[in-house]
């Protein structure tokens, strides 16, 4: 009995061995993907509507390329209604952007990518996938369910300029390889931390020495254009008359019949006798010979991302970081750790010069994710951000609570056109700050950052800088409103003579009020005291009753005159007093108040209000189409901030309230709709 | 040629940061031939807006020019001018408060302005392709003639839809003021006054940029 167990085990552990030894493994996002982005087929394609998107992305392509490609766009034997998963990422040498698309008809896909790739163009199969270069750094690969998209930019890394210690820092060479690990065919072409070697020093001479021929070659070029130009004068004492533009040129070569229309001159410069500027053969066969270098490298890198998505079993994984702000109900999630943007892409060099490395780094390590949603009536982005340090994330989520401030939503009323409104704790701020600026900074310096620090704490009375401005404060457009203007023109006599007249015209002037909360309304009644009693300033600041006023002498600009005052705890200033008057409140000024007091950071603009209180700035005909076209479409936006589950939660909503079937759909409409009256515009303009 | 337009756009920028400025120029010849030059630059329908980007560094990416630049500019335009031989009277009228710029001289000959604009070229106040043989005078042919210019297509068409949309409004005047009566002219855009002795061509500046309207004009007199 013993044995037959014994044995049942062996059996058992050796299939669970087999198994594992053979099963495939799925596919992990890779760790270093700076950027990650989830499409929800299934919800998203039932939204689209492919009748009226599928001419658009044709008219699109046929702009593009002359004519369409691609007859029916909802049939390229990709599956819509599957997850699509894309990432990015980035290192010193390679930036990559990869998608994963589920195939449902794998032949309609291949005629698809034939309908794209260059003709002639033969496909590389693989063990188990095909593949082929859609362009020089566009690779496409697929098998019978699966296609795979990947975008690779390769730039060898050259000797540094931003960093003269990067040359023997290899700790900086390391973190480059780690891309190089993921990748192993980019690793056989990565640097490596090597003694002098004479031969690559000679190489890179000799690419220096091609960078400045390209430079004296266009010099060069103009140089022979000026000469033709004199040689030109000589002979006829004036630069030669304009070709006129679309106009066919036949070459006598060809019959009448068949008269062949030359592209139109790109400039006067077509004077020019159609002899050649001399072309540096030389140097043409070693930019040649280095793209097809970089192609070599870029291919490999591709195939070698290929090898691995085919080699595995299909499934994705993404890291629970990534995905921990994901709601599976949401239409599109992207995932963007604007940390490693920030300290890997575009802005490293200069932050590192700058050594504002390790303070940015630490201000940006933060995961950020967002859930788009297009609902019916309205597009929904909650936005998640969150610090990777929970300690600094807690001092981050302290300054958004706040307390309410019924005082400063009252100022809204029926007429607002939006609102921008704070509740923060002010006095946490400097938590935050201090712990932003805690561990950072240059690492032999620590010691004297925690002084400055303690010095700083010692000399600021955070207590009684926060009763300054606690954190509670509102900006409210109240409304547009109409002001004449004068300006001069010219009039003439019947002999020309021009003479000065004065017209006047309409323009549109904002009516807001910004208004803050203080628990020491002294220091600010001592700064407007100061305002109008300095023997500068008074000549601009006066005070009148419990108003203090602001006025620039002349009446040219958007805002006359400027009120401020301190009542009741509150700091206002405003572009009318009538703005503090307590105002009636409808149902819907009574919800803004309601939202901009309940949350830390919020907003509201009603865009269809001030498009009427703009409307007499649309004055030609195409501006009052524009103004129709925008009238009948746009719809109210709307943002809330808030602490919520450690993490800083924004939802920004923008109503459509439009005909359109849905709010992705409402988009499409819309840029149809702009694209249509652009193309229409441009038709009675041609030249 | 990119560069010379931008020099052009740089001098006048913050007049030319709106879509509403007018340009006006007028030739007064007398029978000797010598005249009054003027040259107006109106932005005053847009001054609320210029007062606005005046406190603004950068419009557009484009740098804001201060009064005070402005100012040093025209001034040294007038100087240039005034050391121009047959030039003289040179006078310079900025507003501020309007956004009106004014220029005008006293010439002993037509050929003296084109000379004067080509000095304002050799010191890069002017752009490399703007014209500067712009009149010609015959006395004995009784001739006085409006030279073409250059097309600035290319140039317009390299610039952002921000920058286009500065020229969507604007206005170009020229007039032209004889003491002879004109008998005839080579080109009818411009309106001859009743007395025949003073033309005005009017049109968008975009037009001529375009050279949809021509500004060549070659008037005989009687």
């Amino acid at each position: 009995m013993k044995s037959i167990l014994l044995k049942t085990k062996t059996i058992a552990f050796l299939l669970f061995g087999f198994a594992l030894a053979f099963a495939q493994n799925s596919m992990q996002v890779p760790s270093d993907a700076v950027f990650y982005m989830e499409i929800n087929g299934k919800q998203l394609n039932k939204k689209i509507n492919w009748e009226k998107f599928n001419p658009f992305l044709k008219q699109i392509d046929k702009k593009e390329k002359g004519k369409p490609s691609w007859n029916d766009y909802s049939k390229t034997g990709i599956k819509y209604d599957a997850t699509q998963r894309h990432y990015a990422r980035i290192s010193d040498s390679v930036k990559s952007y990869t998608a994963h698309f589920v195939l449902d008809n794998k032949d309609k896909f291949q005629e698809f990518i034939n309908s794209s790739k260059k003709k002639g163009l033969e496909v590389s199969k693989k063990n188990n996938y095909s593949y082929v270069d859609l362009d020089e750094d566009l690779f496409v690969a697929w098998n019978d369910q699966h296609a795979m998209i990947t975008l690779i930019d390769y730039n060898k890394r050259s000797k540094d300029i931003w960093d003269e210690e990067l040359v023997t820092d290899s700790v900086a060479v390391m973190a480059d390889s780690v891309y190089v690990g993921v990748d192993s065919a980019a690793a056989v072409y990565e640097e490596e931390v090597k003694p002098f070697d004479y031969k690559e020093e000679i190489k890179y001479l000799k690419e220096e020495i091609k960078y400045l021929k390209s430079d004296i070659k266009s010099y060069n070029a103009d140089i022979a254009k000026y000469q033709k130009d004199i040689k030109y004068l000589e002979k006829h004492h004036k630069y030669p008359e304009e070709k006129k533009e679309k106009e066919a040129v036949i070459d006598s070569a060809y019959s009448e019949e068949s008269v062949e229309a030359m592209p139109p001159p790109a400039s006067q410069d077509d004077y020019v006798e159609t002899e050649a500027y001399p072309v540096d053969s030389e140097y043409q066969k070693e930019m040649d010979s280095l793209k097809a270098e970089k192609f070599k490298i870029v291919k490999r890198i591709a195939e070698n991302n290929f090898d691995k998505y085919f080699n595995s079993n299909f499934e994705i994984e993404s890291s629970a970081e990534m995905l921990s702000f994901r709601d599976g109900n949401s239409d599109v999630f992207v995932y963007a750790d604007y940390g490693k943007i920030i300290n890997e892409g575009v802005y490293k060099n200069i932050y590192r010069l700058n050594n504002f490395t390790e303070i940015l780094g630490k201000m940006y390590n933060s995961n950020t994710a967002y859930n788009l949603y297009f609902d019916k009536d309205k597009v929904r982005l909650v936005n998640n951000y969150q610090h990777k340090d929970p300690e600094i994330q807690e001092n981050i989520s302290a300054v958004y609570k706040g307390k309410k401030n019924k005082k400063l939503t009252a100022l809204i009323n029926d007429k607002s056109i939006g609102y921008y409104a704070m509740n923060v704790n002010g006095f946490k701020y400097f938590d935050m700050m201090y712990s932003l600026l805690q561990d950072s900074g240059d690492k032999e310096y620590q010691k004297e950052m925690q002084l400055v620090m303690e010095t700083m704490k010692i000399v600021l009375d955070e207590e009684a800088i926060a009763k300054i401005a606690p954190g509670n404060g509102i900006f409210i457009l109240n409304e547009l409103k109409s002001k004449k203007v004068d300006y001069t023109d010219y009039d003439y006599d019947d002999d020309y003579n021009e003479k000065e007249i004065k017209k006047t015209k309409d323009i549109m002037v904002p009516d807001f009020t910004f208004a803050f909360a203080t628990e020491n309304e002294g220091y600010w009644k001592r700064i407007f005291d100061v305002l109008t009693t300095n023997k500068d300033l008074a000549k601009k600041f006066t005070k009148n009753g419990d108003f203090y006023s602001f006025k620039d002498g002349k009446s040219n600009g958007y805002v006359d005159q400027l009120f401020f005052t301190v009542k009741d705890g509150i700091v206002y200033l405003t572009t009318s007093t009538d703005n503090l008057n307590a105002k009636n409140h409808s149902s819907a000024s009574e919800k803004w108040m309601k939202d901009s007091s309940k949350y830390p950071l919020s907003g509201r603009l009603d865009v269809q209000k001030i498009l009427v209180g703009l409307e007499k700035e649309f004055k030609s005909t195409s501006e009052r189409k524009t103004l129709d076209l925008l009238r009948k479409n746009v719809g109210e936006l709307y943002f809330k901030t808030e602490a919520k589950g450690n993490s800083i939660q924004t939802e920004m909503n923008y109503n459509t309230n439009t005909n359109s079937e849905n709010s992705l759909m409402y988009f499409f409409d819309l840029f149809d709709e702009i694209f249509k009256n652009m193309e229409a515009d441009k038709k009675p303009q041609t030249l | 040629m990119k560069i010379s337009f931008k020099q052009l756009l740089l001098l006048f920028s913050l007049l030319f940061l709106t879509s509403c400025f007018d340009i006006l120029d007028k030739v007064n010849v007398k029978a000797d031939g010598s005249g009054e030059y003027s040259l107006i630059l109106n932005a005053s329908k847009s001054k609320t807006r210029l007062a606005s980007i005046s406190k603004m560094e950068t419009i557009n990416g484009k740098k804001v020019p201060k009064r005070a630049e402005i100012e040093s500019k025209i001034n040294e335009a007038a100087r240039i001018f005034k050391s121009v031989p047959g030039i003289s009277n040179v006078k310079t009228v900025m507003d501020f408060d309007n956004y009106i710029l004014k220029l005008s001289c006293n010439f002993k000959k037509i050929e003296n302005v084109n000379a004067g604009l080509e000095q304002l070229k050799a010191k890069n106040i002017l752009g490399k392709m703007i014209p500067t043989q712009i009149y010609s005078h015959n006395s004995a042919k009784k001739t006085f003639i409006r030279n073409k210019i250059n097309t600035f297509k290319s140039d317009y068409n390299q610039l952002s839809s921000a920058d286009k949309e500065v020229f969507n409004n604007a206005k170009y005047t020229s007039v032209l003021q004889f003491e002879n009566t004109v008998k005839s002219q080579s080109n009818n855009a411009y309106q001859l006054s009743p007395n025949k002795k003073a033309m005005k061509l009017e049109g968008n500046i975009l037009d001529f940029i375009l050279q949809k309207k021509q500004i060549q004009n070659t008037v005989l007199f009687q």
